[in-house]
């Protein structure tokens, strides 16, 4: 079976959002998997963030398991893009098999008891350990672009500083 | 790069470029000038020669509020007494817009850069009710 044709895999809070219309477009993928279990049962969420891409591409909404269920059935003419909303979602679904060597860390919210690394990105105990989880049992590459070309002048955040 | 002037009533230009900060971060080379009650229109039109000048480059995009109104038809004086630069002038700007000419006009020359704003200003005006409809859904029979 073909390796499924993963070309970004990110963690994003807000999942497709406004600015997510970027990602996509900069990246060039025909299919986005949003990879949430509430997002997957909720139509008014799906349809939010889908007027934010575009008409051709395929924007699927599955639950975690589901998607770590289906992955290697991706056709190989599938150029996707995965999103998730948290460390330990994103833990859950290497942990359950989604080929992937590197993850894009975007927005993790700032919130009580969490250590702020970047105006984007604020991590709580849970987080850190799904992340040090990822890296030392799976290989894990961590980057925190703010686009997909590039970024946007922030500032480069080395995570595995604050493992 | 292509300079930005936005003109429009009352505070249309400074309203819609303090929302564009918000998604896009300060941009460069990119002026608003509004058109306030009691100003003459050859008032809002050495408001927008001062702001032409301070925009470096020979291509400026200028984009209005509504086709025919003040600013517009300033935009289009302007456009014609300056045959030294490329200036395109634009009605009926929204947000989608402004946001597709500030992020895309490093990759397009004026012409190009003119036709996808207006592009993404079509697309951008858009029913919720549109978005519910799955029929055109874009299926992989090989794949998900």
């Amino acid at each position: 079976m073909a390796v499924p044709n993963i070309v970004s895999f990110r963690i994003d809070e807000r999942l497709i959002h406004g600015q997510g219309q970027l990602w996509i477009k900069a990246l060039g993928v025909n299919t986005v998997i949003v990879a949430n279990d509430s997002a997957s049962e909720d139509t008014m969420q799906q349809t939010l963030m889908k007027t934010v891409v575009p008409k051709s591409v395929a924007m699927r909404f599955f639950s975690i398991q589901h998607t770590c269920d289906v992955i290697m059935k991706a056709s190989p003419r599938q150029t996707i893009f995965i999103v998730c909303k948290t460390p330990e979602d994103a833990r859950m679904l290497v942990a359950g098999g989604i080929p992937v060597q590197e993850i894009n860390v975007g927005n993790i919210h700032h919130g009580p008891g969490k250590e702020e690394v970047s105006k984007y990105i604020s991590l709580g105990q849970e987080d850190k350990e799904a992340l040090r989880e990822m890296r030392d049992k799976y290989g894990i590459r961590f980057n925190t672009k703010t686009t997909a070309s590039g970024d946007d002048g922030a500032i480069k955040v080395d995570l595995n500083k604050y493992l | 790069m292509t300079g930005i002037l936005v003109t429009g009533h009352g505070h249309f230009s400074t309203g819609i470029l303090n929302a564009i900060e918000l998604v896009a971060g300060h941009p460069d080379q990119t002026i608003g000038v509004d058109f306030e009650d009691g100003q003459s229109p050859q008032d809002l039109k050495s408001s927008l020669e001062q702001a032409m000048e301070s925009l470096q480059g020979d291509e400026v995009l200028i984009l209005t509020d509504l086709i025919g109104g003040t600013p517009f038809k300033m935009g289009a004086e302007i456009k014609a007494e300056n045959p030294s630069r490329k200036i395109k002038v634009i009605a009926g700007v929204n947000m989608a817009v402004l946001v597709e000419a500030v992020f895309s006009r490093s990759l397009y020359n004026l012409e190009e850069l003119a036709a996808a704003i207006i592009r993404s200003g079509k697309d951008g005006l858009a029913d919720l009710d549109q978005f519910t409809n799955d029929s055109e859904e874009i299926k992989f029979e090989d794949g998900l």
